[in-house]
């Protein structure tokens, strides 16, 4: 697999304050890496340093290949795709001169800048006949956030960085959002980088996740990983105790795994999806696959890790 | 009225007069108060110095300022141009600073992320977003030098000022009137119109 990314021990400080002490991780072609954290872990800071709107103190970072730093900050973000939370539509441009924007500023003829912005808006679910000529204020917040992926895939670019971009849309709509951002990238294979503080969105989107705590990488794995090898006891108990994760109280972990027959049930069978993940958190397992059941040697449920996964990926978080 | 009505050749002349001055001086204010209500709002250092300076010249009376102005250049057009337009200046440098320094901070961070460079960031977001506020004080700017051009006369400018002060002189009421509202109806015109410019780029 190739590197799409690579950052090794980057950190950016500001005065006497560390805002990223050691960033650590890569990012293979294709992948979809989302970097979650308590909030002031840098994880937002460390994404900006990739397209070097923010510039690292130390250390490297690699893009496809190459030093950023070696390259022209303007050149290396057209190079790049960057959705940013707050949305950051030019409010006098149309969703169609917004989303060209990353062809027009390198002089691209206006024609193609206009068939690609209408592709784009089709790829995005907002038809060009009905959308590029309007403001974006005349859009919902769900639709301008489309229109920022479309602007950010619009220059074809191989990696698309996302912060928190979908944190202020509610969760019904949001959640859409994300369905749309798997199918776009599924289709696309563009290498995504995606800050993140909603877990689910994480487990539901990302290929590998990057845990960040006090400006360092803590663990960066498969969701799988995190899981059921987890590198700090912080990791598990981020996952644990996170705050979006309250509601896997709620749901029935049975609902995701199998019926069999259980000879030691980890679990008792009513088990929700949170305790499985205290259960986790605790150690109090031996295989990786999880027996929920009521007795030793009856019926019960079994769950394997992928489905553990989908069910808190299932979940949806609080709104912020 | 009965002046204005029987001079009408009379009229168009000190209108054009007045007109010029007026916007010699709003043009020569926003040549220079453009660049530097960019600077004021990008380096931070500057903005109190020049918005300070440009404030204290404000407060200047005109009448004296044409006063220290007459031995540089003399008496006349130039003279009254360069003097009403530091009154202008204040106004448009401000609306300048404040319009530029308003662009959002996630709106720039947006154009810079998508690999704008400073000039494209300056041309196609900062100002075409701060061009509202930028009007609306070429608006009040350009109002208020109709007004006061009428001082221009006292100082060989010609202009609507130069009836105003026959009148004061001959204690001719009639021709103080056949100053004064078409000074007043020029400054209302031109607000209109820069009213509907603004409109345009708000839009």
């Amino acid at each position: 697999m190739t590197e799409a990314l690579r950052l090794e021990q980057v950190a950016k400080r500001y005065g006497a304050s560390t805002a990223v002490r050691d960033a650590t991780f890569s990012v293979a072609e294709g992948e979809f890496c989302a970097i979650v954290g308590p909030s002031g872990c840098g994880k937002t800071t460390t994404l900006k340093m990739i397209n070097r709107v923010i510039e690292p103190t130390a250390g490297r970072i690699l893009v496809e290949g190459v030093d950023a730093a070696a390259i022209d900050a303007v050149q290396l973000r057209r190079r790049i795709g960057y959705v940013i939370q707050q949305i950051g539509l030019f409010p006098h441009m149309t969703v169609e001169d917004n989303v060209s924007a990353v062809l027009r500023i390198t002089g691209r003829p206006r024609a193609e800048c206009r068939q690609r912005a209408h592709e784009m808006l089709e790829r995005v679910g907002l038809p060009p006949g009905e959308y590029a000529r309007r403001r974006p204020a005349a859009l919902s917040g769900g639709q301008q956030q489309r229109v920022g992926v479309a602007r950010a895939l619009a220059a074809d670019p191989e990696v698309i960085l996302m912060d928190e971009p979908f944190a202020a849309v509610d969760p019904l709509i949001r959640k859409q959002l994300q369905d749309e951002l798997a199918r776009i990238q599924r289709e696309t294979r563009k290498t995504v980088v995606f800050v993140t503080h909603d877990l689910p969105e994480a487990f539901r989107l990302a290929d590998r996740i990057v845990v960040f705590k006090d400006g360092a990488v803590v663990q960066a794995g498969t969701p799988e990983e995190l899981l059921f090898a987890p590198a700090t006891p912080f990791v598990s108990d981020y996952l644990a105790e996170s705050r979006e994760l309250l509601g896997l109280h709620f749901v029935r972990a049975r609902d995701f795994g199998r019926p069999a027959t259980v000879e030691r049930p980890d679990l008792p069978a009513e088990a929700s999806l949170l305790e499985v993940l205290r259960a986790l958190a605790a150690g109090r397992r031996e295989a990786r696959t999880i027996a929920l059941g009521a007795a030793p040697g009856g019926n019960g449920w079994l769950l394997e890790p992928a489905d553990l996964v989908r069910g808190i990926a299932a979940a949806v978080a609080p709104p912020g | 009225m009965h002046y204005v009505l029987s001079n009408p050749e009379a009229i168009l002349r000190l209108g054009l007069e007045h007109l010029t001055v007026a916007f010699g001086a709003v043009l020569i204010a926003l040549l220079v108060g453009l660049p530097l209500g960019v600077a004021a709002a990008k380096l931070r250092w500057l903005e109190l110095p020049a918005l300070t300076v440009a404030g204290l010249l404000y407060l200047v009376p005109s009448l004296a300022l044409f006063a220290f102005l007459i031995p540089l250049l003399g008496l006349g057009v130039r003279t009254a141009i360069v003097g009403l337009s530091i009154y202008s200046l204040l106004v448009i440098m401000r609306n300048v600073a404040i319009g530029v320094a308003s662009v959002p901070a996630p709106i720039l961070e947006a154009g810079r992320g998508i690999g704008m460079t400073r000039r494209q960031l300056f041309g196609l977001v900062e100002l075409p977003l701060a061009l509202p506020l930028i009007v609306a004080g070429l608006r009040i700017a350009a109002v208020m030098t109709i007004g006061i051009a009428s001082l221009a006369a006292y100082i060989g400018a010609g202009g609507f000022g130069t009836l105003i002060f026959r009148g004061i002189a001959t204690a001719d009421n009639d021709l103080i009137l056949a100053g004064t509202l078409p000074t007043a109806a020029l400054a209302l015109a031109c607000d209109q119109l820069l009213r509907l410019l603004e409109r345009t780029v708000r839009s």
